[in-house]
């Protein structure tokens, strides 16, 4: 068996060629904007997108979707800020935002297992839950003068790159190697790619189903402190639709829709690309509608690209003989 | 029966039909011929292509060649719609009706007669619906028996098929082709069928007839044609035929290929299986009182046509299936396997006929899907072990054969018979004790297949005992020790390997 030179197996995957795509489009912004001088924004946008695109990448690689993703980050950091507000430790603090993502994810993933509901009816309820609960908060679950010492950590920079994207770097490195070196990893595509016959393997299913959703409510817990700490002000009604930059970011970065394919790297090229087309937006003063229908598009292209290639590769099967 | 019928006036003619999937030639050079008012049976084993066949002539699929006609004039049916405008309507077996609408509803589904509102609009003209369904139930004998406005959720079997043959109707079908029809149905609603079906050959219906069952062929057909491996074997006159003649027909499948039969010592009885029930109301088929023991080292294998509980019953074993009595007994303890997890730890490996859906992970590689079920004796502390695995899936692959590029090649790309081997090297990195093998073969080719007997056969030398579930009667008679014929969920007969044939089999099955 030849072993492909790695960087060129990367380069012609459906990550590397994204990866390309991103790279000359950097290097256009990089030309003709300031890009450079925004890059520190650049990259705390990157820094929670990653986890959050991981987040979704986990369940979706299951064939689940859990698309209450984006309004639990405001629950996550209403009760997580509260605390800090109340003197407690930061630590103590994003320890419990992960607890509040696991339970919320875990309720999903629940409901999902035991009653076989859609996982996306499950998240849509969810989702109505949480916007509900917002108005029930005190001040509408609004904190604000968070202590500016807190603040400042979350805006803590070597150069123009934020600490928080090394924790970020340090969880994707962690799940690429989880997802391609543990049982547990190959257990999940495994029952994303066929649940009845991943259980046929004497998987079991349910377990290897909850298990997902909670790793996946923790990653929520960490986006939510990400996406929070820099700010000095916790608003939960602007979280609503946060799910939909997650979701795409799984979806260009190449995570099967229908689950049991897909490779964690994707989810850092797609999130570069979700982050530029941000900061694209802003920088051409093009305003944020040109930012929703380039969304739109990149998921088209991508969606398309995935069917184009489900299609082709039953083709082969199909027509091969005894090889 | 009723009048003569002239065999030269032809309202259908199939001449010289090919058509061939990927692999798999289901029909060669196929013929039938139907008669004006006749009621003509098409009988073949399981795979024998009588479902292909219909669905040729219903233009669910295109023949690759050949010519059809219809009152002696060239036709040719693109997809159902055509048949139906050409007044050719089938009558499946599962009815394919819609069970949350009603009766008149489903009747004309797709063709309702309308009437413009406002010059422009189709309103459903409900009123003529009834009269025409009025017609259709006079014609049918069965006027009042079913409420037009009843959903179909609400019909018992024998009601879905009238309101299908009903629906038939409205498209003034002149040939009506039933597919296995009485599969479901009890002995009063089969009668009330048979009514109908007279009726219907009174006022000069031509008909096709699927079905295995001797006894209603020989009661209501004219003719019946037999098929056997896609091609027609011969058409004859009911009186002109007998029950023993119609099964050596059937059964002409060559066998032609060597089976690589070893000789093995019969162990002790490992697996003792004693009055298997389940009830068929909820899903699959029902099993009524099944009994048998295999022995170690034994290849037993299970004969019967589809539907006859076959896959139910080895579902029952593994604890996929929950059953209501019985008692299962292995190496002298009795067992219950509750989950597929509890048969695996006593060491069943069930082999699935539908190796895309319960078997094989298609986007996952071949090592991936070989080790799935065995991965936690490949990992630590939850690690996968990559060396072993690696040396592992190089055995099995070695062993079995497997014609992939490497390892990583993707389990989707490979061919059937590969696909297949990949499933029984899966099922061997259990190491089982008791393999369940479900149509181990199927739309495999023939150098694949003799491949799967030969590691089957080695495998028995080994000490496994092997149950094997197969439609392919050269086959099971060629790698068995014993057969056991199953029909309709109950066994009608065990058979030793000296007293083999495939009209004994076949006899026991229909």
């Amino acid at each position: 068996m030849k072993k492909k030179n790695p960087i060129a197996a990367f380069f012609t995957s459906r990550e590397g060629i994204l990866a390309i795509f991103v790279i000359i489009c950097f290097g256009v912004l990089c030309a003709t904007t300031n890009m450079i001088g925004s890059l520190y924004v650049f990259l705390r946008d990157l820094s929670y997108l990653i986890v959050g695109g991981l987040a979704l990448m986990m369940v979706i690689l299951l064939g689940e979707i859990d698309i209450s993703s984006g309004t639990v980050l405001g629950f996550i950091g209403f009760c997580s800020f509260t605390l800090v507000q109340k003197g407690v430790p930061l630590v103590f603090c994003v320890l419990v935002g992960i607890l509040v993502g696991m339970l919320n994810s875990l309720i999903v993933g629940f409901i999902t297992v035991r009653f076989r509901v859609p996982s996306m009816i499950v998240g849509l309820a969810m989702i109505k839950l949480h916007i509900g609960l917002f108005s029930l908060l005190p001040n509408a679950g609004y904190v604000s003068n968070i202590n500016p010492e807190v603040t400042a950590i979350g805006n803590t920079k070597i150069g123009s790159v934020p600490v928080m994207l090394f924790v970020s770097v340090i969880l994707l490195v962690f799940f690429c190697w989880l997802m391609k070196y543990t049982r547990y990893g190959r257990c999940v595509y495994a029952i994303g790619g066929s649940r009845e016959s991943a259980i046929l393997a004497g998987i079991n299913a349910d377990r290897v189903t909850l298990k997902t959703f909670l790793i996946s409510g923790a990653l929520l817990g960490v986006t939510a402190t990400m996406y929070w700490l820099p700010k000095s002000q916790v608003q939960p009604s602007s979280c609503v639709g946060m799910e939909m930059y997650f979701l795409p970011i799984a979806v260009v970065g190449g995570i099967n829709i229908m689950g049991g394919s897909g490779r964690p790297i994707g989810i850092l090229v797609a999130g570069i690309l979700i982050a530029m087309l941000q900061r694209a937006a802003y920088l051409l003063g093009l305003g944020t509608q040109w930012m929703y229908l380039s969304y739109g598009l990149i998921v088209l292209v991508a969606v398309y690209s995935m069917f184009v290639n489900i299609g082709k590769k039953k083709k082969t099967a199909g027509g091969e003989s005894n090889a | 029966m009723g009048a003569a019928i002239d065999y030269s006036d032809l309202i259908l003619k199939l001449e010289n039909v090919n058509k061939s999937f990927p692999g798999v030639k289901a029909l060669q050079n196929m013929q039938i011929t139907l008669a004006r008012g006749e009621m003509h049976a098409v009988c073949g084993e399981n795979g024998a292509g009588k479902s292909t066949l219909m669905k040729v002539i219903t233009g669910v699929y295109q023949a690759d060649s050949g010519d059809m006609y219809l009152n002696g004039e060239k036709v040719v049916i693109h997809e159902p719609n055509d048949a139906y405008g050409k007044g050719i309507a089938i009558i499946f077996q599962e009815t394919s009706l819609f069970k949350d609408l009603n009766v008149l509803e489903n009747m004309f589904m797709g063709h309702e007669p309308v009437k413009k509102v406002a010059g422009f609009i189709n309103n459903i003209d409900y009123a003529a619906m009834r009269k025409k369904a009025d017609e259709i139930f006079e014609f049918l004998g069965i006027t009042g028996q079913i409420d037009y406005d009843e959903k179909i959720d609400n019909l018992g079997v024998a009601a879905k098929q009238m309101v299908e043959i009903a629906k038939a109707l409205t498209y003034d079908a002149r040939v009506l082709i039933f597919d296995e029809p009485t599969a479901a149905l009890t002995n009063k609603e089969v009668r009330a069928l048979f009514r109908t079906i007279a009726r219907l050959k009174e006022q000069g219906m031509s008909m096709l007839y699927i079905s295995h069952r001797m006894e209603e062929i020989f009661e209501i057909a004219d003719r019946v044609t037999v098929i056997r491996d896609g091609s027609y074997v011969r058409t004859a006159e009911i009186g002109h035929v007998t029950e023993q003649e119609l099964i050596s027909w059937m059964v002409g499948r060559e066998m032609n290929e060597m089976y690589p039969k070893a000789e093995v010592e019969i162990g002790d009885t490992v697996l003792k299986v004693e009055h298997l029930k389940r009830g068929g109301e909820t899903d699959g088929f029902p099993l009524k009182d099944i009994s048998f023991e295999v022995k170690k080292g034994e290849i037993f294998g299970i004969a019967g046509l589809a539907g006859a509980g076959r896959t139910e019953m080895a579902e029952c074993l593994v604890g996929l299936r929950k059953y209501d009595s019985g008692t299962v007994t292995l190496n002298g303890a009795q067992i219950h396997n509750k989950n597929y997890r509890d048969a695996i730890n006593r060491g069943f490996v069930y082999v699935s006929e539908d190796r895309k859906k319960y078997g094989l992970v298609v986007p996952m590689s071949v090592e991936e899907n070989l080790t799935m079920s065995i991965l936690y004796r490949l990992t630590q502390n939850g690690l996968i072990d990559f060396a072993a695995e690696d040396k592992l899936v190089d055995r099995y692959m070695a062993e079995l054969r497997v014609k992939a590029p490497d390892r990583e090649f993707v389990v989707e790309n490979l061919s059937g018979g590969n696909q297949q081997k990949v499933l029984v090297a899966k099922a061997l990195c259990a190491e089982p004790k008791i393999l369940i093998l479900d149509e181990p073969t199927r739309g495999v080719d023939v150098g694949a297949k003799s491949e799967i007997h030969r590691i089957v056969s080695t495998l028995a030398q080994t000490g496994l005992t092997i149950i094997m579930i197969s439609s392919d009667m050269p086959e099971l008679l060629g790698m068995c020790d014993r057969v056991m014929v199953v029909k309709a969920g109950a066994k009608t007969g065990e058979l030793k390997r000296e007293e083999f044939s495939q009209e004994k089999v076949l006899k026991l099955a229909l």
